[in-house]
C-alpha cells in the first residue's frame, strides 16, 4: 500500500489543485464528476486531473488517504477539500474561489 | 440499500436529530442530517461521520452517490 501513497503525495507536490475523478477533464465518466470539472472550469483553475478509472491502487487508496470513501475528491495544496457536494456548496458561497486565490 | 432502510439506520446513529432521505432509485440518495453530534465538527468531518455509517454499502458500491446536507444544531 505505501507506493499507493508515494504516489499519491507525488501528485499532490507537484501540483497544487489536483482532483481524483472518474474520466478526465474532457470526458468525466461520472455524473459527480463532471460537476467538480465543470465547477473549477467555471473558476478558470488549472487542475490536475487523475482519472482513477485508469489506476485502481490510486482509486482505493485515495479512499484511505484521505479518509473519503467517494469519487470525486479534490486537493488543494495538499489538504483534501471534499466531494462534489462541498465543492458545490464552496462553490456558491465563494468559498472556492478565495481557497483558489490563496 | 433502501431509502427507509437508510432512513432507520441514520434515525439509530443520530437520535434526537433532523434527519431526512430522498431517493427515486435507491442508489443515488440525497440524505440530510442535523445533528448535536456534529458540534465542533468541520463541514468534511461532518460529511465523514456520516459516511462512516454507510461505510460497508460505500465499499461495495450498493450505495453509488450520496449527496449530503450537514448542519450541527
Amino acid at each position: 500500500m505505501s507506493n499507493v501513497n508515494e504516489k499519491i503525495d507525488a501528485l499532490l507536490n507537484e501540483n497544487s489543485v489536483v482532483l481524483f475523478m472518474k474520466g478526465n477533464q474532457s470526458f468525466p465518466q461520472c455524473g459527480f464528476s463532471a460537476r467538480a470539472c465543470s465547477i473549477l472550469q467555471d473558476l478558470g483553475v488549472k487542475f490536475k486531473d487523475v482519472n482513477v478509472l485508469e489506476d485502481e491502487d490510486i482509486r482505493n487508496g485515495i479512499k484511505v488517504y484521505g479518509n473519503w470513501p467517494t469519487i470525486p475528491q479534490l486537493y488543494i495544496n495538499k489538504k483534501l477539500v471534499g466531494g462534489s457536494d462541498i465543492m458545490m456548496e464552496m462553490y456558491q458561497s465563494g468559498e472556492l474561489r478565495d481557497l483558489m486565490k490563496a | 440499500m433502501t431509502a427507509n432502510e437508510m432512513l432507520e439506520r441514520l434515525k439509530n446513529s443520530y437520535p434526537g436529530s433532523v434527519v431526512n432521505v430522498i431517493s427515486d432509485d435507491n442508489v443515488h440518495f440525497d440524505v440530510v442530517v442535523e445533528s448535536k453530534a456534529f458540534n465542533g465538527l468541520s463541514r468534511i468531518e461532518q460529511h465523514q461521520h456520516v459516511m462512516k455509517v454507510f461505510d460497508t454499502e460505500l465499499k461495495t458500491g450498493e450505495v453509488h452517490a450520496l449527496s449530503l446536507k450537514t448542519k450541527s444544531i
